[in-house]
């Protein structure tokens, strides 16, 4: 007798969405990005909104997530809603898929650019051996729920005036106000949008996802934004997103307002007024740390995660990458994550220290046979004087005379009889190690 | 395990005031729950006010699970939930994020709170108050939430009513105006710590107990000091709690 759990009626999934597997009245979206969809737990959780962020100024990631997740939305047909004065520009950028869906080569391309670009040593018996894996991969399987976009893809122009036409791409800017009252603004015309699409869905059994990009909260085009006020509107967005079943959005802040130097614990305040926050902090501006991990092009960090009508994030739960529901009952820790940019995507994946200073090779003594026979050890000072034969010291005792000298001491102690070896060899020789 | 540990069943009364503290790598919002689920489960006639910036349909949600119906107890008057955010927003303008506007909607927020309390006579009523510093990160002024939290304490007082209100710290030495104001009148200082060692697959925080300055020579308050702070795991609704190195043999 098999039992299958009751799903709520109201969960019927619209394309590109699923049930959450914690809760499965929630439903929740690909990101566009398999590595990060695991790391929230399966997706981003429709009502829910996710804050990115970049605290890196050399670099653009927090834009190109932001582009993986508008290029979903379109694929996806889920109504998508951009605000940002230069969303036009955004969207022509976006990525796309390679052609006519079919088998994803881009898994086995990434493995052997990443060969070619440091290929280790290895004795020959495990060359035939895969590398262990760091990442999850996109699987052919979920390809109705997250596309494998390759960043050498570019949307095409026809889909983004198509979509535009449609109405299922909207730009949404005030230019005729500015600061909090632009804030006010653009706040009313989201819950336009989304009151105008349940309005328009009523009568039909799933509203398709609305998605919100807004990646550049409070750049200098929004104009002079205080701390609180920036807060105050994430609240308001989150709050607005809890109305609506269907909605979730993808926030991002520029460099500088992506760092704790703001104010007091302002990567904590963002976090609590947020559903979930992450941070891609690249290396750009560390150029230390990108000879420490050179494979990889910045740290990923998790501020916090969406726990849709639960305590535990479901990514407790099911995240590979985390690594915690496997270290659940050894009491083991979260996996240190990291990303990088390839040739076609962008990845995150479990961060490892190389083979020299990993912890099998950590030493705390020198070993016993250990010589430097590999290379010859240059001389520190070449002109460094020889070190002169040790002082012989004589040592007269009463009824005993012993020389000590630096090599050695002899003693005059009773020599013990030589053990006898009762086997003997014909070949002695072969014995002698 | 430990039995009966934070089951809130001997609360004490007469305007006592329970503080929470918290991180966002630790959210007490279990305790919460925990505090809600037990008041409401008892048959002596509890009233409990949640006032919360979160949608109730969370509240409901994680409630259902531990076999509580928040709808149920919403019909028959033994629970209100005030939603913060509507209460700080003006019916006119419903996303301000103006300042001036706020100053109002405190008092606002206070009378809801009063009018909650002052709706049924019977039972034992019973605050919860979600999140204080969300208040002040959002543009109130320091001084505005502290006298916000004063007057609060004082409704409970002659409300004969028991107060719950959970604070985020953000890891300053220095707590703010108003955790140096909660401290200072709490009886009981609930600390939710993260592991210093990061997070964990067997154990998702730590809880100490401190006792607060209005406590007074209460001799019945077991104070859990941080060297010796008990662990917990949460599960999807509920939570274990363990002392440390006991973890394998519940777990």
């Amino acid at each position: 007798m098999s039992f299958k759990r009751k799903l709520p009626s109201s969960t019927t999934s619209y394309p590109g969405t699923r049930p959450c597997p914690s809760a499965p009245s929630i439903l929740i979206s690909s990101s566009g990005i398999p590595s990060l969809d695991d790391v929230l737990g399966g997706g981003i959780p429709l009502s829910h909104s996710l804050l990115v962020l970049s605290p890196d100024p050399y670099s653009a990631y927090a834009s190109l997530v932001h582009k993986y997740f508008i290029a979903q939305g379109l694929i996806s047909s889920h109504q998508v809603c951009v605000v940002d004065p230069h969303a036009k520009q955004l969207v022509d950028s976006c990525m796309w898929v390679r052609g006519t869906l079919g088998p994803s080569s881009s898994t086995a391309d990434d493995e052997q650019e990443a060969d070619r670009g440091d290929k280790i040593k290895i004795a020959w018996r495990y060359e035939s051996m895969r590398q262990f894996e760091t990442t999850v991969s996109h699987s052919q399987a979920e390809e109705e729920y997250c596309r494998p976009f390759e960043l050498t893809q570019q949307i095409p122009p026809h889909i983004v005036d198509k979509v535009s036409e449609s109405g299922q791409l909207s730009l949404i800017w005030d230019h005729s106000t500015q600061g909090i009252s632009r804030l006010q603004s653009i706040l009313q015309r989201i819950d336009d949008v989304l009151s105008r699409t349940r309005a328009e869905h009523s009568k039909a059994t799933t509203v398709p996802p609305v998605r919100i990009s807004i990646p550049s909260l409070a750049s200098p085009h929004w104009g002079d934004l205080d701390p609180s006020t920036i807060l105050r509107f994430l609240q308001s967005l989150k709050r607005l997103l809890r109305q609506y079943s269907f909605a979730c959005a993808m926030i991002s802040l520029p460099a500088h307002l992506s760092r704790d130097s703001v104010e007091e614990g302002w990567i904590r305040k963002l976090a609590w007024l947020s559903d979930s926050c992450v941070s891609f902090a690249a290396f750009s501006g560390d150029p230390s740390l990108e000879d420490l991990f050179p494979r990889h092009h910045g740290l990923f960090h998790i501020h916090r995660l969406p726990t849709p009508h639960s305590l535990v994030p479901p990514s407790d739960r099911f995240s590979q990458l985390r690594g915690i529901a496997n270290s659940a009952n050894g009491g083991g820790g979260e996996n240190n994550l990291a990303f990088k940019s390839t040739r076609k995507r962008l990845v995150i994946e479990t961060l490892h220290l190389d083979v020299d200073g990993g912890i099998s090779e950590r030493r705390t003594a020198p070993a016993a046979m250990s010589t430097d026979v590999v290379t010859p050890r240059p001389a520190r000072f070449p002109e460094e004087p020889k070190p002169e034969p040790y002082a012989q010291i004589g040592v007269e005792l009463a009824g005993a005379v012993g020389v000590a000298n630096g090599d050695s001491a002899k003693s005059d102690r009773p020599k013990k009889a030589k053990k006898k070896v009762v086997f003997h060899a014909e070949k002695p020789e072969l014995y002698d190690f | 395990m430990i039995p009966g540990f934070l089951d809130f069943d001997e609360l004490r009364h007469g305007g006592s005031l329970y503080l929470i503290t918290d991180d966002v790598a630790s959210p007490a919002t279990f305790l919460l729950h925990r505090a809600i689920h037990a008041s409401l489960k008892k048959a002596s006639g509890n009233r409990c006010v949640i006032v919360s910036s979160e949608d109730i349909s969370y509240w409901k949600a994680i409630a259902i699970r531990s076999g509580v119906n928040l709808d149920d107890c919403q019909r028959s008057g033994t629970l209100n939930f005030v939603d913060c955010f509507d209460a700080l927003s003006l019916p006119s303008k419903p996303f301000v994020l103006s300042q001036n506007e706020h100053d109002l909607s405190l008092s606002l927020l206070f009378r809801r709170i009063e009018e909650c309390l002052a709706a049924h006579t019977t039972g034992t009523p019973f605050i919860v108050i979600d999140d204080v510093a969300s208040l002040e990160w959002t543009g109130l002024s320091p001084t505005e939430v502290s006298r916000f939290v004063r007057a609060l304490v004082s409704l409970a007082r002659r409300f004969d009513a028991t107060i719950i209100a959970r604070q985020h710290v953000l890891g300053s030495p220095t707590p703010n105006l108003a955790t140096r104001i909660l401290l200072e009148l709490c009886a009981v200082h609930v600390e939710v710590l993260p592991l210093a060692t990061g997070r964990s697959g067997a154990v998702t925080g730590e809880i100490a107990i401190h006792r607060g300055h209005a406590a007074g020579r209460d001799q019945e308050l077991k104070v859990v000091p941080r060297s010796r702070a008990v662990q917990y795991k949460l599960s999807d609704h509920s939570a274990l709690f363990f002392q440390r190195g006991t973890g394998a043999g519940i777990l």
